[in-house]
This record gives C-alpha cells, structure tokens and sequence, in this order.
C-alpha cells in the first residue's frame, strides 16, 4: 500500500526521524510459539505440584524448625559468660596526668582570661572584698534592734473619739438632706401629676362644664391660684381693669360712707405678701 | 444610733407618702382653674389633633418651669424677668407647632384667661354688694 503523500509530510513535519524508518515488524516470535503455549503451561503447573502427604507433615516441619532456632538461642547464651570473660578490664577513656588536680587551676585561668576581655573594673576588683561592715556589727546588731523598737512610741487611735453630739448632729444633716430631697422630688411630681391630669381635663370639657367649674371657684381659690401662677407684670394689667370696671357709682359714696375703704380693700394687689 | 437614723427616714418617708395620698381641697381648686385655662386656650387656638399631640406636652413643662419660677424667686423684678425668659424661649417651640400668629394668641390667652377668673370675682363682689352682705372681706392673697 502506497503511504498517504499527506500523512508522510505531516509525519515529516511532527518528526522526520519517525518518518524515515522503515515499516518492519522489529519484534520476532519462536516459531509455533502461539500454538504450543498452551501445552507448555499446562506442563509447568504439573512440575509445581505438591508432595504427597505434605499438609499432614507440615505442622511437624513448623515445630521442629521452632525448636531448632532455640536450640541455636540456648548455645548462644551459654556461650556468654566465657566470651565476657574473654574481655579484659581495662579503662579504654583516657585522662591527662592530674587533670583533677590542676582542673580547678585551669578552670580560673581561663576565667581570667577572659575577664581580662570583659571588662577592667572586674579585673580590677580581683578577689578583693569590696563590702565592709562595721566593727563588731552583728555582735551588736540585735541589741541596736532592741533599742529602736522600745524607743517608737504606738500609736493609740481612739475610735470612740466622737462625742455623741458629734453623731447625733452628723445624723441630723444626713436626715436633713434626704428630708430635702424628698420634699423636693415629691413636689416636682406632683406638680407634673396635677398639670397632667389638668391637661387632660381641659382638653375635653365642654361649655356646661366649662361654666359649672368657674362658678364653683371661690375668691380665694382665684385668688391663691393667681398668686401661685402669674408675675406681677400679669397682676398688674388686670388690676388696671379692675380700676376702671368697678369704681364705685357716685351714689355708692352718698349711701354709705366707707365705700371708699371697701374699694380700697376689694383692689389689694394680690402679691401683697 | 443606727435605730434612730432609720426611723427617722422612715418617719419622713411615711409623712410623705401620706400627704401624697390626699389631695387636699386648695390643690383640687388649683387643678379645676389648671383644666380651665387648658380648655380656654384650647378654644382659642383650635388646634388639630396632630398639633394638639406636639402642643400640650410643651405647654405643660412650659407651664410648670413659669410656676416653678414664680414659687422659688421672691424679689419681684427677678420673678418678672424669669418668667418673661421662659416665655421667650418657649416661643420659638410653639411658633414651630402652631406658627407665629397663634404663638402671640396662645401667650395673649394666658391674660386673657386672667381676667375671666377676675371677671368671676368682680361678679361675686357685685352679687354680695347688691345682697348688703359684706361680711368683712377678706383681702386676697392671705
């Protein structure tokens, strides 16, 4: 068959060396090879069968080797006295000729040595004491002790040191205070309570009401309510009208002589307190 | 000690929740003129719902600072002076909710209410006048 001119210029393009080699079973087979391999397996698993009575053998088989490895151990063993014997005493570490004597010497050379790199106070300082202690310190130490601690003076804090009257006029402030705070809390709400439910009363009455409720009014209950709610630039706008509303007729002073008193009385201003 | 601070405060408390409990007759007027000025301005501005809703909690603590400052300041001048802050300050709350011209009628109810209440005293004075019945009057305020 004649190679597709296509295929091979693309081959050639993918890879030329695969488009040069030739088109050649590389591989070989023995001959008759397919038609006997049958034969020759079968052959093969009939060498590989097992040997007569060998599953009733074999556990035997299994304890002997067991038994024969601890044979094997036990010899072994035995054996190891003589060869810790064979091994001599002797030191196999060694130490340089009287280390442990001149260690701590070359332990403070080296110190030395490197304070010398450190720094120079210290070398300076070598093994000097520095700190010193009076003489005879601690001989006397205890009894210097003793002496300063007779010589504090203990404080005595009397705790009954407030009279009574002390107490009683702390207690009496103190009540006072809350007494105030009271009164003062209470008024507030209840003038909030009062203006509250005035609110609401008024929103919703009507004229019968309106009418009933002022007529019930006394002079004093306008009067103190007056008092309690308006300024005296207030007072002093109505108090004009009152002047001019009820003076009293001319005839009133010729009935009676103390008219003029009675108006004078009738128009006290209301913050006269 | 102890003991005598404890009833003390107890006592106090005790008195207090007592006169809270009644009202006395003087109060109950003083809430009756309150319910009536609150209906006479009510007449006086017409207020809608909406407006009446914003309107009455402002006019309450509005009211309750003026009496406030008429109880506690006992020179006149200060009293007037205090009393004429509050309301302007309070003005430009109201104007918001009522505008400016019922802001001017709402302060001008105030006065006017006044004198319906003297109005009320002038016709008692007149009724007892014409009766011949003038048991020793008693001057206002005391």
């Amino acid at each position: 068959m004649e190679p597709n001119k296509f295929i091979q210029t693309e081959l050639t393009s993918i890879s030329p060396l695969l488009a040069t080699m030739l088109k050649v079973n590389v591989f070989t087979v023995p001959a008759n090879y397919f038609e006997s391999i049958e034969i020759t397996i079968l052959n093969k698993l009939n060498d590989a069968q097992v040997p007569q009575g060998y599953f009733n053998n074999v556990s035997t088989h299994i304890i002997a080797k067991i038994k024969n490895m601890e044979q094997l151990h036990t010899t072994e063993v035995e054996a190891m006295p003589a060869l810790l014997e064979a091994v001599q005493h002797i030191n196999v570490f060694k130490v340089p000729a009287n280390y442990f004597d001149e260690f701590y010497i070359a332990v403070e050379q080296k110190i030395n040595k490197n304070i010398d790199g450190i720094s120079n106070v210290l070398k300076e300082i070598n093994k000097k004491n520095t700190l010193s202690i009076p003489a005879d310190y601690f001989e006397n130490l205890s009894k210097k002790i003793i002496t300063k601690a007779t010589i504090l003076p203990a404080k005595v804090i009397k705790i009954n040191a407030l009279k009574i009257w002390h107490k009683c006029a702390i207690a009496a402030i103190f009540t006072g205070i809350i007494t105030f705070g009271i009164v003062k809390i209470n008024n507030n709400n209840k003038q909030q309570i009062i203006l509250e439910a005035s609110i609401e009363t008024g929103k919703n009455m009507d004229d019968k009401k309106f009418n009933e409720t002022l007529n019930n009014l006394s002079e004093e209950d306008i009067a103190q309510y007056l008092a309690k709610t308006s300024t005296d630039a207030d007072v002093a706008s109505i108090s004009t009208s009152i002047e001019e509303n009820t003076v009293p007729a001319k005839d009133d002073y010729l009935q009676d002589e103390k008219t003029l008193e009675n108006f004078l009385n009738d128009i006290e201003p209301i913050h006269s307190n | 000690m102890k003991k005598i601070y404890l009833l003390a405060i107890i006592f106090v408390s005790f008195t207090q929740i007592k006169a809270q409990e009644t009202t006395p007759e003087p109060e109950k007027k003083h809430q009756d003129i309150e319910a009536l000025k609150v209906a006479f301005i009510s007449r006086e501005l017409d207020l809608t719902p909406e407006e009446a809703q914003k309107f009455w909690p402002i006019f309450n603590q509005y009211t309750k600072e003026v009496n406030t400052a008429i109880t506690n300041k006992k020179e006149v001048l200060e009293r007037d002076e205090e009393v004429l802050n509050i309301r302007k300050r309070y003005k430009e709350q109201f104007t918001k909710v009522i505008g400016q011209q019922r802001m001017n009628k709402m302060y001008g109810a105030e006065g006017k209410f006044r004198q319906v209440l003297i109005n009320v005293i002038k016709r008692q004075k007149k009724r007892q006048l014409q009766n011949g019945t003038r048991p020793g009057l008693r001057r206002i305020g005391q």
